[in-house]
């Protein structure tokens, strides 16, 4: 042990579990007490009395506002990823084949809406959605174009990650040259070797979709989160037990896809990692320094092949 | 063998001029998986030795190990006579470069080189004079303010390298220094670390999976495998007898000829060749013998000299020398022949090919 | 396909774009500098003379101070502590995907958790109360006013550093301690030399970003205090919903002003730091 002390950098061990049981305690005691207060009996004593409220047909009424913003959410969830899918992510692709030039100022573009807060967007987004009330609709679904806005910072990086590391440039000469037009290139020969980044930005677009408050919130839409805070003045455990559910399955789709798209064969998972949803939120939380090194993941690719190394990397 | 050099070894880093070095059956476990197998190597004060061999055989866990970035399972280290198998690395004084990204990205070339001399507690005065003449071996004058950023990767490798030398290690330490660089630079850096370890007479371990590199720098030569040393030897021996199949198909390419042993060597084709290890040939056993594509001579069909029939299937040009492969009229075997560029073949073109004597390693059937 | 055919592609983006983030942008900001009737004005600053907004602003950023300086060494001992787990085992998939979802996703249901962890009726509170004798409460309901919202801001800031900072410190390249190990360095020598130096500018940066993170969140806040306006985001609420008078939308304008004004300056701190990590970590 004494001869390896200075060359670890990690905390020894005892401290390392010290450090992550006492902030997976922090984490998870908010949640155990979600769950505790969930199984309170109106009589006193636990029991699952309100978690069967919740989905017995004598309530409808009185959870039909939560489900109906709840449907709202989920609609606009769609309708997002049709944004991102259909507009985003053909954008990003002939950008980076045609040009590469403008990859800048799609970088400086995509970090807009993490530098302006949410609450600022609103008072832009408040006449623009005045006008669309009086000319088009007052439904909530008109929200998946602000949506759309919100999420650029998230699915866009997610998308240019895992591109990236994709030599899109020859893939689609290659495919160009045996004849294909632009539109079967982008969906038969980009797509899926892009799909761990597709699919991350789906993810992270449902999460936050379904996660949003401040802007439906201020224009007076009705979604989940406004029907679950209104729902929380009526019966708080019925928007406890909801909040609580959808944190756990939106952590197990996290995980399941992390655990997925993770490819456990070696030197691909530095770039399995690059793709995963938790790095693709990171990359977009962190944008300037995306911005800043735009050869970063090209000096990254390097290190991983320049490294047939042996030794302890053998193990 | 430190080789005796005209120019004056420089008083920056020059110091203890080299102690002997060496494993003792030095065993590395990971859990159940035993990477170094009882590995035993002894260099002489001012020596330079090559680990070679391909990646996964062992040869930087055992530089590991001599630096104590690694423990040792079993076996000891031995640094100028005294066991070190317990000394922290720190504490081990020795001088080490990695393969690439080692120097500090937020200190400027000068801070990178002193910071060996600061942990050292070196007055202040001196640490300027010895950084200058360190930068100075590696021929870095004038870069003393510069960023590793701002450097090229053959450079940033010298800066390592002053880094390592200026506290006057007891060691010098090199793994796979220069792997991460350009052929070009790769060549004339290794020339440039081949003299500065003469001039200063430091002992030294250079790890290495490229097997011209490794004979053109070194005084002996360790070839691993498996982890275990296969062959220890200064490069000629290594090239001209090789102990084991491993090594002949390792140092160079080499043909691989059916042949019968005897007493006083394998015959191949009706040629006697001596046999470099003849540990385990047993007179009258089929066995396959290496040779190499320049022991074989290569001669027109109308030549008078005897030889093996055959017919050029292909040829091509090296630069200094020519490569052609022969196809043999006798048994269909294809043989690599390395030749004079002057000398030229056209494929399909009957030729006479003729094995030198030389020794040879076998490989059992 | 022709240059001009291609360049028809990103109009769909193009326009997108400049519809819904440039145009509202600039909307917000120019709101500022209208009067109710869309004439230009900059009547609206005389909201600064009250001095409710100053005391927004100032509550805004020591609340995001405070909780980006403690989410910031939190999270950074998390860092430090997953760089010693299996980078494909199930503690750090969990711990990654848990930060993830606590870092973006509903800060109302953040509220709500921490309603009932320290509320009044919570379980914590009542044990500590009846258990140990510890009244939570002894000095008011704080958990509804500005610093009771430093725990729940905690409880997304902390999984924030987490996610920004553990690239950096896993950009922490084993060869520097190896090397510094070989020069002589100790374990508290390589920290003090190198690990903390090349970290510095990355750490600053994530903690620029919670700053912001923390300054312009608004749903944790909207959730758990629904009267009065302590912090920026809900001076915003109160002049949107008009809770302050006839031009209050324009009002609402100069305060998004003021805030774009504290990120911007943020940001380009952040952005210069930034640069000098990305220039370190290659």
């Amino acid at each position: 042990m004494s001869a390896r002390l200075s060359v670890e950098t990690a905390p020894r061990p005892w401290l390392r579990r010290l450090i992550l049981t006492v902030v997976a305690v922090l984490l998870v005691v908010p949640l155990l007490a979600m769950l505790e207060f969930s199984l309170r009996q109106t009589g006193g004593g636990y029991g699952l009395e309100h978690w069967a409220g919740l989905f017995d047909a004598e309530n409808e009424r009185k959870y039909r506002a939560m489900f109906r913003g709840l449907t709202n959410s989920l609609v606009l969830a769609l309708l997002v990823l049709a944004l991102v899918l259909v507009v985003l992510f053909p954008t990003i692709v002939l950008v980076h084949l045609r040009f590469p030039r403008l990859q800048r100022v799609l970088d400086l573009l995509t970090i807009l809406p993490i530098a302006i807060p949410a609450i600022v967007m609103v008072v832009g987004f408040a006449p623009i959605y005045r006008w669309i009330g009086q000319n088009l609709s007052t439904e909530t679904w008109t929200l998946f174009l602000a949506y759309g806005i919100l999420v650029l910072p998230f699915t866009y990086r997610a998308i240019v990650t895992d591109l990236a590391g994709v030599d899109a440039r020859t893939l689609s000469e290659a495919a160009r040259s045996l004849g294909s037009n632009w539109l079967t290139v982008l969906v038969r020969v980009i797509a899926p070797n892009v799909r761990r980044g597709l699919l991350n930005a789906s993810l992270l677009t449902i999460a936050i979709v379904l996660g949003e408050y401040t802007v439906s919130a201020l224009l007076s839409r009705r979604t989940f989160q406004v029907a679950l805070l209104q729902l929380n003045q009526s019966d708080p455990f019925g928007a406890v037990i909801m909040s609580f559910l959808s944190l756990v399955v939106i952590f197990a789709l996290l995980v399941l896809v992390g655990w997925l798209t993770a490819r456990p064969r070696r030197g691909e998972r530095r770039a399995a990692r690059a793709a995963s949803p938790v790095a693709a939120s990171a990359a977009a939380a962190t944008p300037l320094a995306g911005a800043a090194a735009p050869s970063a993941p090209a000096a990254a690719t390097q290190t991983t092949t320049a490294s047939p190394k042996e030794g302890p990397d053998a193990r | 063998m430190p080789v005796e050099s005209p120019t004056q070894p420089s008083p920056a880093t020059s110091g203890t001029g080299g102690v002997s070095v060496s494993l003792q059956e030095v065993v590395k476990t990971y859990g159940s998986n035993t990477v170094l197998k009882g590995v035993t190597l002894e260099l002489a004060p001012g020596e330079l030795v090559c680990l070679l061999g391909p990646s996964g055989c062992g040869k930087t866990t055992a530089l590991r190990c001599l630096a104590g970035l690694e423990e040792v399972s079993g076996g000891a280290v031995l640094i100028g006579g005294e066991d070190v198998s317990s000394v922290p690395v720190n504490k081990r004084d020795i001088g080490m470069v990695f393969q690439a990204y080692s120097l500090f990205p937020h200190l400027t070339v000068a801070k990178n080189v002193a910071f060996g001399l600061e942990r050292r507690k070196v007055a202040k005065t001196e640490r300027g004079t010895r950084v200058a003449e360190a930068l100075a071996v590696v021929g870095l004058e004038g870069f003393e303010e510069r960023y590793p950023h701002e450097l090229s990767g053959g450079q940033q490798q010298r800066v390592a390298l002053a880094r390592a030398l200026v506290t006057r290690p007891k060691a010098l330490l090199l793994d796979e220094p220069l792997s991460a660089l350009d052929a070009k630079v790769r060549v004339r850096l290794r020339e440039q670390i081949r003299a500065i370890v003469t001039e200063l007479g430091i002992t030294t371990v250079f790890v290495t999976h490229d097997q011209e590199e490794a004979l053109a720098i070194s005084d002996r030569v360790a070839v691993m495998n498996g982890g275990r040393i296969e062959q220890l030897g200064t490069p000629e021996e290594l090239y001209r007898s090789p102990a084991t199949p491993f090594v002949a198909d390792f140092v160079g390419l080499s043909n691989r000829m059916p042949g019968v042993v005897h007493e006083e060597g394998v015959l191949v084709h009706g040629v006697m060749l001596p046999v470099g290890s003849t540990d385990d040939a047993v007179p009258g056993e089929e066995v396959l013998a290496f040779v190499r594509p320049e022991n074989v001579r290569l001669g027109r069909s109308d030549d008078a000299r005897p030889g093996l029939a055959g017919s050029v299937v292909s040829s091509g040009f090296l630069g200094s020398l020519r490569r052609t492969v022969v196809r043999l009229d006798s048994d269909g075997l294809e043989l690599a022949v390395q030749h004079a560029a002057e000398d030229v073949f056209e494929a399909g073109e009957p030729v006479r090919v003729t094995l030198a004597p030389e020794p040879t390693a076998l490989q059992k059937v | 396909m022709k240059r001009l055919t291609a360049a028809l592609g990103l109009v769909p983006f193009a326009a997108y774009v400049l519809l819904f983030l440039l145009v509202p942008t600039l909307l917000a900001i120019l709101s500022g500098f209208q009067d109710s009737k869309g004439r230009f004005t900059l009547a609206n600053f005389a909201a600064f003379k009250d001095t409710a907004i100053w005391d927004a602003f100032w509550a805004s950023t020591w609340l995001s101070l405070v909780t980006a300086v403690a989410g910031a060494v939190i999270g950074a001992l998390a860092c430090w502590a997953l760089t010693g787990v299996n980078p494909d085992g199930w503690v750090r998939r969990c711990m990654d995907s848990a930060a993830s979802v606590l870092a973006q996703f509903g800060g109302v249901m953040l509220a709500f958790a921490f309603i009932v962890t320290i509320g009044m009726n919570a379980f914590i509170t009542v044990f500590l109360k009846d258990k140990l004798g510890i009244d939570l409460y002894s000095g008011g309901n704080w958990l509804y006013t500005v610093p009771g919202l430093i725990l729940p801001y905690l409880y997304f800031q902390i999984p924030l550093m987490i996610i920004t900072f553990l690239p950096a410190m896993e950009g922490l390249k084993p060869q520097w301690a190896e090397a510094s190990a070989t020069l002589g360095g100790t374990r508290a020598s390589y920290w003090t030399k190198v690990g903390f130096p090349v970290l510095a500018p990355s750490f600053l940066g994530a903690l620029l970003l919670l700053f912001a993170n923390a300054f312009s969140s608004y749903a944790t806040a909207a959730a758990l205090i629904s009267q009065g306006a302590q912090i920026v985001p809900l001076q915003i609420r109160a002049a949107l919903v008009g809770e302050t008078g006839a031009s209050s939308a324009n009002t609402a304008g100069v305060l998004a002003l003021g805030m774009v004004v504290v990120m911007t300056v943020v940001m380009v701190i952040y952005s210069v730091l930034m640069k000098r990590a990305a220039r370190w970590q290659r």
